[in-house]
């Protein structure tokens, strides 16, 4: 049938534009006005479209061949039955344009029946007398099947097409509202507009605690309320960094189903976003995706916003670090520099030996006062450098032995009217610490002995492995601590009730300091025999317990 | 201001405190030394192409730390021994120095004695080897040409690393040696954990060299920086 055919796909393309440019206008508003985006996804279900719309999809096409067969009915007489036959199958797809393929299958049978009935001869029975007749009919019915099943496949694509867009445009909204913010709050306040703006829903974000990680707070622009379960299962998904959903409690009393989505880069969990539709009780399968997709971009930003809010802090950091170094160093060069000279000044007039004894007397004077004022500046020197942070432990593997030599060398002179021993454990491993630092504290522990016991008792070293650590003890005979101070001697300018002159409270904050920076530990306390046993403890790591092989 | 001809035992002064020049100078000056003052980088370069100096004594704790570029500037084209001065707890900025070629440190504020012992060990180090092959400090004594080690006369037997390492000891008797310049000479790296290695070494060392290895007085602890075997009469 030559004449059938363009009369049958005109009317199809023509309508299957139409939808096309609606969909077209439809984006357009959307991406000019953002509220107009819900009306377009609500409406729009493509999985398991509801009941009442499809029994109304399935009136509409039964009532549609109802008409077309009254027309028909006019029109017959006119036009004969072959053509009656084309007017059904135009209806049929015309109308597969609109409603599903339920609806269109429905209409093509029944409009089949109704023609083979009413119109083709005999009229009145379903009989099909001719040969031509029947291939008429099946062909009739075959045609409108396959442009029923076209249609809606058309249909189907279209619909994916616009969804996609449709999130497209979504997402591009929220990268480009997210992407002006200034700060973390812009970021936020952002994200709660966007979700009014494209969900109806209410949207909280909870947020790691900056002080506990392990708390979460509620971002103070948050629109949807939460209750203790809803908190609870916002903290799931944080937790578990998996998306979750609350269900109603009561079956009757249907609660809209809020969404909690956690928010997670892979540099770490950052927040969860909870979501609730104000209108309907729950999204829909694309809503949730676009969601989904949300939850990514609100993430992206967030670790973006992080990362430069990082830099920034450690530029600062890194600055005001390198100011203070620059400043402590020259403090340390403008100090010392007098003092050396003084002490080469003296060097230089103890050599001339040309002195009286008195004069020579005063030159000591002035040679030991300098050597206080150097160590005085010293210890100030190393309290700031502590406090500041520049002090960086450089942990090598140490002998003790070697240890303890050099500290006892170095206050030989501090320690002349004492009787000094060390006790060290034989086979000591090598420990793992600063050198330098930890010379320092057992000077300064040496030091302390020296200042505060009566001159002839004795000072005494130890080291021995104890318990996984390495013990350094300095012990004297002295009069012990008062058991009172024993709390304290380790504090910054703490002195004993009774000490003598000449100490300045530091000494010990120092060892305190230094054997804390290489993650030691230090104790006092009095011995039961008399006298006082200062401990610095450090850890020993697990593959350094081995003693030193004998050569 | 010195002429250039009288360049014997001229030691050149790079420091940018006059008060400390100027007392360095009546210390080196009443030693024997003839001192050219430098207050500045710069100038410290020019006077020692100038003046050609037996030693260079130069300031580290210059707060712009032009001291360590002087150094280096100055070892591109000469080997004229340089003593550093540094202050205590800057033992990175020693060790730094003693790795761009200074010869050796004094930590401030340093006693005049102190400093003439440095100055002389950092040039006998620069002066032609002496053609005879013992070595001796102490009680130790070292036949380089018969590889053999004696403390107080009496043989002592070593490992093949324990000899390099007093060997390279000896090479360098008086001055100091980094931590990574001896891991680079004997274990060739420098790798800091190999630090533990060269201590446990030096433990054997001295318990073989020294009459008393808890207190050892040839093979001497440069605390944070490295050892040096030390020039006992």
């Amino acid at each position: 049938m030559p004449g059938v055919r363009p009369s049958n796909v005109g009317p199809g393309t023509a309508a299957g534009s139409q939808p096309a440019r609606a969909l077209q206008g439809r984006i357009e508003s959307v991406s000019d006005d953002p509220n107009k985006k819900r009306t377009a996804i609500d409406t729009d279900r493509p999985w398991g479209f509801q009941s009442g719309s499809a029994l109304q999809q399935y009136g509409i096409a039964v009532g549609v061949v109802l008409l077309v067969s009254l027309a028909n009915f006019f029109l017959g007489p006119l036009v004969g039955v072959h053509a009656t036959a084309l007017i059904f199958l135009l209806a049929v797809v015309v109308l597969a344009l609109f409603v599903e393929r339920g609806p269109t299958l429905v209409a093509a049978t029944l409009s089949a029946v109704l023609w083979d009935y009413f119109w083709l001869p005999p009229v009145f029975a379903f009989r099909v007398t001719t040969f031509e007749d029947g291939i008429l009919l099946g062909t009739y019915f075959v045609v409108a099947l396959v442009l029923g099943q076209l249609t809606a496949r058309i249909r189907a694509q279209e619909r994916a097409k616009r969804q996609g867009e449709e999130h497209a445009t979504a997402l591009y909204l929220l990268t480009r509202e997210i992407a002006g913010a200034a700060d973390l709050d812009g970021i936020l306040q952002r994200v709660v507009q966007q979700m009014k703006k494209t969900f109806e829903a209410d949207a909280a974000l909870l947020l790691p605690d900056t002080a506990d990680r392990e708390r979460r707070r509620l971002y103070s622009g948050s629109t949807l309320q939460m209750n203790d379960t809803e908190r609870d299962l916002a903290t799931w998904a944080f937790i578990h960094g998996c998306p979750t959903r609350s269900t109603s409690g009561h079956p009757r009393k249907v609660e809209p189903e809020a969404v909690f989505l956690p928010l997670a880069t892979k540099h770490g969990k950052l927040g969860v976003l909870a979501v609730r539709p104000d209108k309907s009780a729950r999204f829909t399968v694309p809503q949730r995706q676009l969601l989904d997709a949300f939850a990514q971009q609100i993430a992206l930003a967030m670790d973006r916003h992080r990362l430069q809010q990082e830099s920034e802090t450690a530029k600062v950091l890194e600055e005001s670090e390198r100011l203070s170094k620059t400043l402590l160093d020259s403090v340390s060069h403008e100090i010392r520099t007098p003092v050396a000279a003084i002490k080469g000044a003296i060097g230089n007039l103890l050599e001339v030996q040309e002195l009286s004894e008195s004069q020579q007397e005063i030159v000591a004077e002035i040679q030991e006062a300098n050597e206080r004022l150097d160590r005085l500046v010293g210890k100030v020197l190393d309290i700031t450098r502590l406090e500041s942070g520049h002090v960086k432990p450089r942990m090598t593997p140490c002998d003790v032995t070697d240890l303890i030599h050099i500290a006892l060398k170095e206050t030989k002179n501090d320690l002349r009217r004492h009787k000094v021993g060390s006790k060290t454990a034989p086979k000591l491993p090598l420990v793992e610490m600063d050198f330098v630092l930890m010379q320092q504290a057992l000077m300064n522990l040496l030091s302390n002995a020296a200042v505060h016991t009566p001159l002839n008792s004795s000072v005494e070293v130890g080291a021995r492995i104890d318990d996984g650590a390495l013990l350094l003890t300095v012990q004297d005979s002295g009069l012990g601590i008062a058991p009172e101070c024993i709390p304290r001697v380790f504090d910054k300018f703490y002195r004993g009730p009774n000490a003598p002159t000449g100490g300045t409270g530091l000494g010990l904050s120092l060892v305190k300091g230094f054997v804390e920076a290489q993650g030691g530990q230090v104790g006092a306390a009095n011995r039961p025999q008399g006298g006082a046993i200062f401990t610095i403890r450090m850890p020993l790591e697990q593959d350094l317990k081995t003693p030193l092989p004998s050569a | 201001m010195n002429t250039p001809d009288v360049k014997k035992n001229t030691v050149l002064v790079i420091d940018d405190e006059v008060q400390i020049r100027r007392l360095l100078r009546v210390c080196l000056e009443r030693n024997g030394y003839q001192v050219v003052e430098a207050a500045t980088a710069y100038d410290g370069i020019t006077e020692a192409v100038r003046c050609d100096p037996v030693a260079v004594l130069l300031d580290l704790g210059l707060p712009d730390m032009e001291g360590l570029s002087v150094l280096k500037r100055l070892r591109e084209w000469s080997q004229v021994p340089v003593l550093v001065v540094s202050v205590r707890g800057h033992e990175d900025e020693k060790i730094s120095a003693l790795d761009n070629g200074a010869n050796d440190y004094v930590t401030k504020p340093f006693s005049t004695g102190e400093l003439l012992a440095r100055l002389r060990a950092a040039q006998r180090a620069t002066q032609p080897p002496e053609r005879t092959a013992i070595f001796s400090s102490g009680a130790l004594t070292v036949d380089l040409a018969a590889r053999s080690v004696k403390v107080n006369s009496k043989r002592i037997r070593l490992t093949a690393t324990e000899y390099s390492l007093l060997h390279l000891f000896v090479k360098h008797a008086g001055k100091v040696l980094t931590h990574s310049q001896i891991l680079r000479e004997i274990w060739g790296t420098n790798e800091a954990d190999r630090i533990g290695q060269l201590r446990v070494y030096m433990t054997y060392l001295r318990e073989k060299l020294e009459t008393n290895p808890a207190e050892p007085e040839l093979l001497v602890t440069e605390p944070g920086v490295g050892y040096r075997l030390a020039l006992n009469d």
